[in-house]
């Protein structure tokens, strides 16, 4: 692959591949430095990447890993570490937070790492079963059932925090 | 309004295809969405406001691995040539000098005026006893030279002989 190749394949894919480091990450500034990496190693194997056949989920997998990779090394990089953290808000605070996608961006976080992956892969990318298991590498049935369980726990704690204003404003 | 209660219901539990998630999509951008659903609206704006997040200079390692050799090489430039550049000036500011002086009894005599008239004054020296070597040879070669005087009147005669040899045997 040449020098124009990979610019008009492999660096369009960079806005996807920053979204998903931040979600692994949860942190704006370790997902750009991540995604740099994966650029130069990208760069440094674009003689091989001709033989791939599924280049965005072959880039996608490999930002994944090297999230992970990231996370394993780094013990600072916790999973709970995020840009904005997630905590119960009381009523007051939540009538007070005009920001609702920044709540549920904060209920997002939260979940567990496959989860959150899982759910913006479908939800903000709009990836295929088949296309988000090969990237997790995990069975399109086991993408699935995490799908649900990580749509279902959003659900609850949207309905939660919408039972306890409603419970507010009656008092 | 029950379709779509019937839909969110099959999201939630990780049941919809990407073309169902698209219609909910659009159901709650729209805004007409009813009042039991509105809760739900947020979670769709948060998706559709984490689409638009970009990464920022995916290329700045790869360009800044690909100036680092350039740099390397215009540095060992540079340094070579400043050294050569030193080198030159202090050769030109102390050119190499050569020791000139001579030998004379043991003395080391640096003065070249001094050393021209010593070798001129054993030059003529030398010349001396060369000629006056040479003089008893010249002699003897002058008084070989008039021994063989008569020699030549020999020469002479003979020559007359045939002279007259010839003019007899014509006749």
């Amino acid at each position: 692959m040449d020098s124009n190749q990979f610019n008009n394949l492999v660096i369009p894919l960079s806005d996807k591949l920053f979204r998903l480091a931040k979600s692994i990450l949860c942190n704006g500034e370790l997902a750009q430095d991540a995604v740099q990496d994966l650029i130069v190693k990208l760069w440094e194997k674009r003689d091989n990447l001709d033989e791939v056949e599924n280049l965005n989920g072959f880039t996608m997998r490999a930002m994944r890993n090297l999230c992970l990779d990231k996370i394993r090394q780094n013990k600072d990089i916790s999973e709970l570490q995020t840009d904005i953290e997630y905590s119960e808000l009381n009523p007051y605070q939540q009538t007070e937070q005009k920001d609702l996608v920044f709540r549920i961006k904060q209920m997002i976080n939260n979940l567990p790492e496959l989860q959150r992956t899982i759910i913006r892969m479908r939800d903000v990318e709009g990836l295929e079963l088949s296309e988000i298991a090969f990237i997790t590498s995990l069975t399109e049935n086991a993408v699935s059932v995490n799908l649900s369980r990580a749509r279902l726990k959003i659900r609850e704690r949207i309905l939660n925090e919408n039972r306890k204003v409603e419970e507010m404003q009656w008092k | 309004m029950e379709i779509m209660n019937e839909l969110l219901e099959k999201y939630f539990k990780g049941e919809t295809s990407v073309c169902e998630e698209n219609e909910l999509k659009q159901y709650f951008k729209a805004g007409n969405v009813s009042s039991e659903l509105k809760i739900y609206s947020t979670l769709f704006d948060t998706f559709d406001s984490e689409a638009l997040e970009k990464a920022v200079n995916p290329l700045k390692k790869l360009t800044q691995r690909q100036r680092k050799p350039i740099r390397i090489w215009i540095r060992s430039f540079a340094y070579t040539g400043i050294a050569a550049s030193l080198m030159l000036f202090l050769f030109i500011k102390y050119p190499f000098q050569v020791d000139n002086y001579a030998v004379v009894s043991g003395n080391k005599i640096e003065d070249t005026e001094f050393a021209e008239k010593y070798v001129e004054k054993k030059l003529n020296h030398v010349n001396d006893m060369l000629n006056k070597s040479m003089r008893p040879l010249n002699n003897s070669f002058e008084n070989v030279r008039n021994d063989l005087q008569p020699m030549n009147k020999l020469i002479n005669v003979k020559e007359k002989m045939e002279k007259i040899q010839n003019t007899i045997q014509i006749k």
